[in-house]
């Protein structure tokens, strides 16, 4: 509406679209992961706006990622708990940044 | 009319030009009215190679001796310099209007100034008034000799003249009559109402003769007036052959203008038919820009600041207005006004044009129900920006020699310093002046005393002094109803702001440039961002970012906290950011397509002030029929018990206790036709639609029974059995409305509600087929909070007129217009008994406090228990 370029929602759009030929060759169970990936995306929608990258896949990608690390530190979170309530005998804990400890 | 008249103190009431110079109407004190005439030639300037220009005024002193011709120079704001101009002035008004479109047409190339402007703006210019201004005149047998203000636009508080009124509306629905029906004309006057039947033209008329004769109003405040109560009486005063004094001028007939459809923005939009009257003033509250949110007293307002007359701008957008003062800037500072917009969008790259070519910042929050969150909004985030950062079309991307300009964050674009920029100039008194009416609508500051804030600089330090220290300023709260008033006041001044923002993009605004409007987005962006980064830094966690909003959370930050965070980033952007308040519970509500996903400005919430917030969802909506947004209103009035998000998960119960007897009522057929009213625009021409789809169905009906119907008007319908749609108008007793239709626009206004309590549309489908006690909730439900969030604040869903202008046009019970009941339909004066209508329970018995309305059984209470939500986010 009144606008030059596509908005940043719009773009996602089109790179999802874009893929739509790659997606419909992945099985079925990847699919739904393929779609959960831009769902991350979409979350990061206002970090895209402001990269303002010319090739935006790139910093979906970077969203995407984000999000799995996200994922990532919840269930860290998860398992340092379930293991507090009962400890593992002597199993090596995987190794996360500092960061990433809740 | 006293033709010796020689002083006289009071309000202008009505401006306009005529062949003897402008016409002013004043209203005295006692309330008569009183027409002057003075002489007002109008200037206009010409620009172009000075050989053309010495040709045209060798052209035009030949052919019209009375035009003053004269070359000078003048200041060009695009330029940055003076250019020689060719200026010629005009004996009147009408000559200006009369030589400028000769001049158009025959000299297309040259560049034409001050060639458009609004006669009554230039004469307020000219002699220090604007409408509505008190004034002291002097005149002899109708002759303005001298007319002095004793009154300032920026005054906060200031007098309205003893304003006589007389409404007309049509009786019985208040539905587009040229679409169909009609009911009696009710012709209000301050005493009592007169009823008569069109189908009875002589005493129709004689009687709204001697009304108006009785009353001489100085507002003919209408409902459909402009399209069809002013034009039908037209035609039977002249078919009856009984003439009605409509203007107080009798030199003139009232101004009538045709409705026309235009394209704009991608959609096509119907402008209705005008009426304009002289000497008296005719508003039309059905066509007027926005009046059920500000009213009539916002229209006062917006007449005094933007110095047009007020019959204006009951019908023109606040656009039209923020131009006006735009213009009244460039017409003080004596610069050259261009006649259209020529400063075409720069070159960029395409990085640069990626990196520029963005609104605000819009965040995705996680769809879910939150407790105790924080709001905080900008006040005025784009106008503060536009004047503290000196965005204006001749402002940004200039190359200044004279100063080091300021760089845009983000997108570099330079901003010259060195002198204010026209769109800064006209916003600064503006943003001032909300800023101090929205303190005094919430009493946080006392009346302005002395009234008076003689120049828009005084008034600005005025308001800014009272900034600080708002507790010790208290002493003496304004009454409710003129906090109600300042209210209406800074909602008008903030469609200005807001249209103001949009104008600098608009590729038709005469002081328009992209770039500027690029600059103020991405400080906008800016200030969030910082905001953000503030609020973090402080331990708050950031929930939601939209535009000018954010929302945070802290557990257990107190309200010095919140005030302390507030502080820190005014201080840190510049611009004033508030305190909207503590939610007790938010609902940000997730995509119908996309569930994980949530939608930026669908969300509500109650506050801990006890008022609901409410964005995008069907209560708010104008497309969402009356039925389904009377039954969300009534939830919500149940919800707005809950105070956490627990409460909030039982007390939805009670919701879908209400939602199941409204449901049977559906079923059974017995929801009046009126309230499941779709409201639709059309897109085309009836004629034109190619697929059955409802609007078009309902048009084609209404066109073949002789309604004229043009693209962009609205149309309403009800969906009927077996897929069909027939338009209101020719509803009968016999049709049936679709329920299965009704029933999903009624779960999917349900869902909203439900699903940020962790329900699908599965549960919701289930709870709303018999678990629980129906008979038990039914008897709850009947009791009927319909009305109980009206006037609970700024969150109110449903809109009501403003009660103190009009009795007769009032009826706050029900949505953005009154709608009353068609002959056929119960409680309407063919069925005053009301069969058929009394048991609605969204109708409401007034009264019934909310906290009766919901014992809840131990099996529903065991139910609840044991709900797992799958993204519920609220902290314990």
């Amino acid at each position: 509406m009144g606008r030059t370029l596509a908005s940043v929602t719009q773009q996602v759009q089109l790179e999802e679209e874009r893929l739509q030929r790659y997606r419909r060759a992945l099985p079925h169970d990847d699919q739904a992961l393929f779609d959960q990936l831009f769902a991350f995306a979409r979350k990061r929608i206002a970090a895209t706006a402001m990269a303002a990258d010319p090739l935006p896949m790139q910093t979906l990608l970077l969203s995407m990622l984000i999000g799995l690390f996200h994922l990532l530190a919840q269930m860290h979170a998860r398992l340092e708990r379930l293991e507090k309530a009962a400890p593992p005998a002597n199993e090596p804990r995987p190794v996360l940044p500092a960061r990433l400890d809740p | 009319m006293n033709p010796d008249l020689s002083c006289l103190r009071g309000w202008i009431l009505d401006l306009y030009p005529s062949p003897e110079g402008m016409v002013l109407w004043l209203i005295d004190e006692t309330g008569q009215a009183h027409r002057m005439v003075e002489p007002f030639p109008m200037a206009l300037y010409v620009g172009g190679a000075s050989r053309a220009l010495a040709a045209l005024e060798h052209t035009l002193g030949a052919r019209y001796p009375r035009l003053r011709l004269a070359r000078a120079r003048r200041y060009d704001l695009f330029l940055d310099r003076e250019i020689e101009v060719l200026e010629a002035t005009a004996p009147n008004p009408i000559a200006y209007r009369a030589l400028f479109r000769e001049l158009d047409q025959e000299h297309p190339h040259l560049a034409f100034y001050n060639v458009d402007l609004n006669p009554a703006l230039v004469y307020g210019l000219e002699r220090g008034v604007f409408p509505l201004a008190y004034c002291t005149a002097q005149a002899a047998e109708g002759r303005l000799r001298s007319l002095v203000a004793e009154d300032s636009p920026w005054s906060l508080d200031y007098a309205l003249p003893p304003l006589r009124m007389l409404s007309l509306r049509l009786g019985g629905d208040l539905r587009d009559p040229g679409h169909g029906y009609r009911g009696v004309l009710e012709i209000g006057t301050p005493h009592t109402t007169y009823r008569c039947r069109w189908e009875n033209p002589r005493v129709l008329l004689t009687t709204l003769r001697a009304a108006m004769y009785a009353i001489d109003p100085d507002i003919l405040l209408t409902a459909w007036g402009d399209s069809f109560i002013l034009p039908e009486i037209f035609r039977l005063s002249e078919r009856e052959g009984i003439p009605l004094p409509w203007n107080r001028d009798p030199a003139i007939p009232p101004a009538r203008k045709r409705g026309r459809s235009y394209f704009s923005y991608g959609q096509i939009v119907y402008r209705a038919p005008s009426i304009s009257l002289f000497g008296r003033l005719h508003i039309d509250r059905q066509t007027a820009f926005l009046s059920d949110e500000y009213g009539l007293d916002g229209m006062y307002e917006l007449a005094r600041i933007t110095g047009q007359p007020l019959q204006q701008v009951a019908r023109t957008s606040t656009g039209t207005g923020i131009s006006a003062m735009q213009v009244a800037t460039a017409y003080r500072e004596g610069w050259l006004i261009p006649y259209r917009k020529r400063e075409p969008e720069s070159f960029k790259t395409a990085l640069e044009l990626i990196r520029s070519d963005k609104g605000g910042l819009t965040f995705q929050p996680e769809p879910g129900l939150y407790e105790d969150v924080l709001e905080l909004d900008f006040a005025s985030l784009y106008p503060s920006l536009m004047v503290k950062f000196n965005l204006s079309p001749e402002t940004v991307k200039k190359k200044c020699p004279r100063c080091r300009p300021q760089l845009v964050p983000e997108i570099g674009y330079p901003v010259c310093r060195c002198k204010t920029g026209l769109v800064p100039l006209t916003l600064e008194p503006v943003v001032a002046r909300r800023l101090a009416l929205k303190r005094l609508a919430k009493g946080l500051i006392e009346q302005a005393s002395g009234g008076l804030i003689d120049q828009a600089s005084g008034g600005i330090s005025e308001a800014r002094s009272r900034e600080p220290d708002d507790e010790q300023e208290v002493a003496a709260r304004p009454d409710e109803r003129k906090r109600e008033l300042y209210r209406r006041r800074q909602l008008a001044l903030k469609w200005l702001l807001v249209t103001c923002f949009g104008y600098l993009g608009y590729k038709n605004a005469r002081f328009g440039r992209i770039e500027a409007h690029e600059a103020t987005t991405a400080y906008g962006r800016e200030m969030l961002l910082r905001a953000k980064e503030i609020a973090e830094a402080r331990g708050y966690t950031f929930l939601h970012g939209l535009t000018d909003s954010l929302w945070v959370h802290k557990r257990g930050a107190t309200q010095a906290e919140h005030q302390a965070l507030a502080d820190a980033i005014s201080q840190a952007c510049g611009v004033l950011i508030g305190l909207e308040g503590v939610y007790r519970w938010v609902a940000f509500l997730p995509s119908r397509v996309r569930a994980e996903l949530s939608v930026a400005n669908r969300y509500f919430g109650l506050l801990e002030s006890g008022e609901m917030k409410l964005r995008g969802i069907e209560v708010r909506r104008h497309d969402t029929i009356l039925w389904v947004r009377q039954a969300q209103q009534a939830m919500l009035a149940i919800l707005a018990e809950a105070h956490s998000a627990r409460e909030y998960r039982l007390r939805l119960e009670d919701v879908f206790a209400l939602a199941r007897t409204l449901l049977a009522r559906l079923r059974s057929g017995k929801v009046p036709a009126a309230q499941l009213l779709i409201t639709n625009r059309l897109s085309r021409k009836p004629g034109d639609y190619r697929s059955r789809q409802a609007v078009a169905l309902a048009a084609r009906e209404l066109e073949a029974r002789g309604v004229a119907l043009a693209p962009g008007e609205s149309i309403e319908y009800i969906l009927t059995a077996g897929g069909g749609a027939r338009p209101f108008q020719a509803w009968s007793v016999e049709d049936r409305y679709d329920v299965a239709r009704y029933e999903e626009l009624f779960v999917r206004m349900l869902e909203t509600l439900a699903v940020p309590a962790g329900l699908g549309r599965k549960e919701i489908l289930e709870r709303l087929t018999g678990i629980g006690q129906p008979e038990l909730f039914g008897r709850e439900a009947a009791k009927g909070p319909m009305v109980a969030l009206v006037g609970a604040g700024r969150g109110v869903p449903l809109p009501s007129l403003p009660a103190c202008d009009d009795p007769i046009l009032d009826n706050p019970q029900l949505g953005p217009a009154p709608r009353l009941l068609r002959p056929e339909e119960p409680g309407s004066p063919r069925n005053p008994a009301g069969a058929g209508n009394d048991s609605c329970p969204c109708r409401g018995t007034r009264g019934v406090p909310l906290r009766d309305c919901s014992p809840r059984s131990n099996r529903i209470l065991g139910l609840l228990s044991r709900l797992e939500p799958p993204f519920a986010q609220e902290r314990e």
